[in-house]
């Protein structure tokens, strides 16, 4: 068994609340014993570079420049009140931290490298998919770079078949260059008895953007971390997650938006359900560290509880050492709202069919713009299925 | 007005307010040597004839303090030796319950905190403690007719009450949770005992007021306070020190129980010194209708770790706090507030203010717990943070965990920094930008001080004209 110490706070809080990490533990069978796979290619544009197997140092190689810039920027500043610092040694930071960074390391797994050409602006999305069943779990590492003046979209879906016991666990790692764009969309819809985890870092330069689109239905366990640095002036970086979690699942996130340049925006939207007996953690950050003046950050968190028997935890924190800024956070959790379940149920809607309808409505928010109509077709059914 | 404003800061700037000492010697005063040891405590048990559960307490205490690590979270409290702090320090007079009683360099220094006055004019009785011990404790005689206990905390302990207080004491607060509230059951001394009868309310305020004026010593008061069925009270909690060198500590205790459909509202105003270490621990439980607020403005110490936590127990019982936090130059104050739902019905509010200035670090840290018991709940959270400068910092770290379907819950959360705007708009109406600053700060700060006896909010308004002036 390996343990994982994961979705660390930023700043340690109160130990009660039992939110400052979470124990990720991994049966080492499921990954030695059996065969794992990497994420499969399903499309590639010709625009885009694509190699595999690239090494860690081969990483480290591409993202220096960049970290000497992080270290000019001075953005590794000591935060006070303990905060957890372990992470500092990562090549890219990410939400879920460095001990999934050894633990790909430990099992040799080399990432992907995906690379648009400069002035990359084609619509043509890369789509990935991964799969665990009986030939094996997957794990797989990608690093994505988006150099100066492109766009790129990246969709990911991870599955598997019910009851199947056994593991996805991702790790991505980004670039987005000046004036350019990352569209990274990532659909998790796996079987009740899969365990999942999802790492994802990287870093935004002058006029960039990621938008990040994430939708958890699934999954016996799942972690997700996010760990977005703003460096560059203007940069910006926006989160929409949906989710829904019930039976025994468990889902833990951990989104950080580090707000380096000045003018720099983060966004973030995450509206889930929570149905049966579901457990789910949510730990927000907006870090506006020195020197982002004139930036925004805002975070909303819109949580529908439906069973007496769920457990929901949250911690949105703000960090600020900038005085020009403007941060906010909203959180609303609690049950359908009374008044437009009566409302639907005077246009003859029953109450059931009412609140089904209301829940839906949350997560096609997020899911209804993904460039990919199959998919969402596919998710439009997972969804169906649950409710 | 600008005029006025700046004449009562030359007033105060020139009374010193708050940083003035008296000098303390073998013949008017005891003092424990440092430092924390087995002998220490038997001995401040003896010096307090305590009675036998409660030296064994004590000692308990002691070891479970040995035994528990340093909060792994908040700020650093390296500064801090527990080996250089004295426990224990009193005046060799004692108690008086008439001022004209109290020793004149003691009395001055609480004639110069307008305590007397205070009492006189606005409050139902008066404890004032001055290092370990209370030097003054009285009660208005139409209060005490009432059937009104208020008392010192040692007297209660052996007195009438006793048994109240063996039931009562460190139950809400155990010593296991966590290492300063051990420390607090191993060496407390000082604070206060109140008790109001069943549908008892009682009018106008009681005051405690602790000035901590030994160097390199810690206070330690256990304040008690039951409400009985139906009761009402306002207890005022004002506290502050002279300036020193060396660290002092503060790591007192204040255990709030609010009977069914009772009301109490506890209000503090801390000014401690800044080479204070606040390790305050405060806790209230409310019974079914029960109602508790907090009103907190928090000025003083060098670092502060304070949320005073509520458990709403019965059904439809409520809490409100309203703080605010002003962190000045060489301060880390870590303050906010804790809830426990458990009561159906229950609901809570926590709105407060935090402004960071001239270095100075604030952190609103909160936690909010609804029990699967707690249905129809209500939370609502709210806390602003006012940026003054960009070598400060200021951190929002509320923490919930909500373990019912049935209970609504809202967070917000806003930080940012003083409009351009409403300054430029002041200056044109010929104010000076430091003023119109000042000016500004004060109404973002209206929410709390509105929440105060006048005396108190002046004081508070006074405390933040004086933060933003920086001559504290």
């Amino acid at each position: 068994m390996a343990e994982l110490i994961v979705n660390e706070l930023p700043v340690r809080t109160i130990n009660k609340l039992s939110l400052n990490e979470e124990k990720l533990n991994i049966e080492e069978k499921s990954v030695d014993n059996t065969r794992y796979n990497d994420i499969k290619i399903v499309h590639m544009p010709k625009s885009v570079e694509c190699i595999k197997e690239i090494s860690n140092d081969c990483v480290v190689t591409i993202f220096a420049k960049i970290n000497e810039k992080i270290s000019k920027k001075n953005i590794e500043e000591e935060i006070p009140n303990n905060s957890n610092l372990r992470n500092s040694n990562q090549v890219v930071r990410t939400g879920m931290g460095i001990d999934i960074d050894e633990f790909f390391e430990k099992k040799a797994i080399r990432s992907l490298l995906i690379k648009a050409k400069e002035n990359h602006l084609e619509k043509d999305v890369v789509r990935l998919s991964a799969k665990a069943d009986e030939y094996g779990n997957v794990l797989s590492r990608q690093v994505i770079i988006v150099p100066d003046n492109s766009s790129l979209t990246v969709i990911m879906d991870y599955t598997s078949e019910d009851n199947f016991k056994g593991l996805v666990g991702i790790s991505t790692r980004f670039y987005v260059g000046k004036n350019s764009e990352l569209t990274l969309i990532k659909t998790q819809l796996l079987g009740n008895k899969t365990l999942h985890f999802d790492d994802v870092g990287g870093v935004v330069d002058d006029d960039g953007h990621v938008l990040f689109k994430q939708i958890e239905i699934g999954g016996q366990k799942s972690y997700v971390g996010v760990y977005n640095t703003l460096l560059g002036d203007r940069s910006k970086s926006t989160n929409q997650t949906g989710y829904i979690v019930g039976k025994d699942e468990k889902l833990d996130f951990n989104y950080i938006s580090v707000q380096n340049g000045e003018n720099t925006e983060s966004d973030a939207v995450y509206r889930g359900v929570l149905l049966d007996n579901a457990r789910k953690n949510w730990r927000g950050t907006i870090d506006f560290r020195k020197g982002s003046k004139d930036s925004i950050g805002d975070e909303n968190e819109d949580t529908l509880l439906l069973s007496e028997n769920v457990e929901n935890r949250s911690i949105p924190i703000i960090l600020c050492s900038e005085e020009k800024v403007d941060g906010h956070h909203g959180a609303t959790i609690g049950q359908l709202s009374q008044d437009m379940l009566f409302y639907m149920q005077t246009r003859g809607l029953t109450k059931q069919e009412a609140g089904k309808l209301l829940i839906k409505a949350r997560i096609d928010s997020i899911v209804r713009d993904i460039p990919d109509e199959k998919l969402v077709k596919v998710i439009e059914n997972k969804l169906e299925n649950i409710l | 007005m600008l005029d006025e404003l700046k004449e009562s800061l030359r007033d105060y700037e020139a009374n010193s307010l708050y940083d003035f000492k008296d000098e303390e010697n073998e013949t008017n005063f005891y003092r424990e040597k440092e430092g924390l040891t087995r002998d220490i405590v038997e001995k401040i048990s003896r010096e307090k004839e305590d009675p036998d559960w409660m030296r064994e307490f004590r000692l308990k205490c002691l070891d479970i303090y040995n035994e528990m690590n340093m909060p792994n979270w908040g700020p650093s409290i390296e500064g801090l030796d527990i080996d250089k702090i004295s426990s224990y320090v009193r005046s060799k007079s004692d108690m008086k319950n008439r001022w004209e009683d109290v020793p004149d360099d003691i009395k001055n220094t609480f004639e110069k905190l307008g305590i007397p006055e205070a009492e006189r004019k606005s409050l139902a009785g008066v404890g004032a403690q001055y290092d370990s011990e209370l030097v003054y404790h009285n009660i208005k005689d139409e209060v005490a007719r009432q059937g009104v206990i208020y008392t010192d905390f040692e007297s209660a302990l052996k007195g009438e009450y006793a048994d109240m207080v063996k039931e009562h004491f460190m139950k809400l607060v155990p010593p296991t949770n966590h290492k300063f509230a051990a420390l607090h059951g191993a060496v407390w001394s000082g604070g206060s005992f109140v008790y109001v009868p069943k549908n008892v309310k009682v009018e106008i305020p009681l005051q405690s007021y602790f000035r901590l004026n030994a160097a390199g010593a810690g206070q330690f008061e256990h304040t008690l306070i039951i409400v009985d069925e139906g009761a009402d009270l306002h207890f005022i909690e004002g506290c502050s020190a002279p300036k020193y060198n060396v660290a002092n500590l503060h790591a007192g205790c204040v255990e709030l129980f609010v009977g069914k459909n009772a009301k109490l509202r506890y209000s503090t105003i801390e000014n401690w010194s800044k080479n204070m270490y606040n390790l305050n621990t405060k806790r209230a439980r409310v019974e079914e209708g029960g109602r508790m607020e907090w009103v907190s403005g928090s000025f003083g110490s060098h670092v502060s770790y304070l949320y005073p936590m509520t458990i709403l127990k019965g059904d439809n019982s409520s809490m409100e706090y309203t703080g605010i936090t002003f962190s000045g130059k060489g301060q880390n104050l870590d303050t906010g507030a804790k809830v426990l739902h458990i009561g159906e019905g229950s609901s809570s509010i926590i709105n407060t203010k935090s402004i960071s200035k001239d270095g100075g670090i604030g952190t609103f840290r909160s936690s909010v717990t609804v029990m699967p018991s707690a249905r129809k709940s209500k939370v609502s959270v709210s806390c602003d943070s006012l940026m003054l400068d960009s070598i400060s910092r200021s951190d929002t770290i509320p923490g919930m965990d909500i373990r019912t379907n049935d209970s609504d819950i809202g967070h917000e959360a806003k930080i940012g920094k003083i409009s351009d705007e409403a300054i430029f708009y002041l200056m044109s109406k010929g104010i000076s930008e430091e003023d119109a600053r000042a000016m500004i700060v004060s109404g973002f700060a209206n929410s709390v001080s509105k929440e105060l006896p006048l005396e108190y909010a002046v004081e508070m308004n006074n405390l933040i004209k004086l933060e933003m002036s920086g001559n504290m």
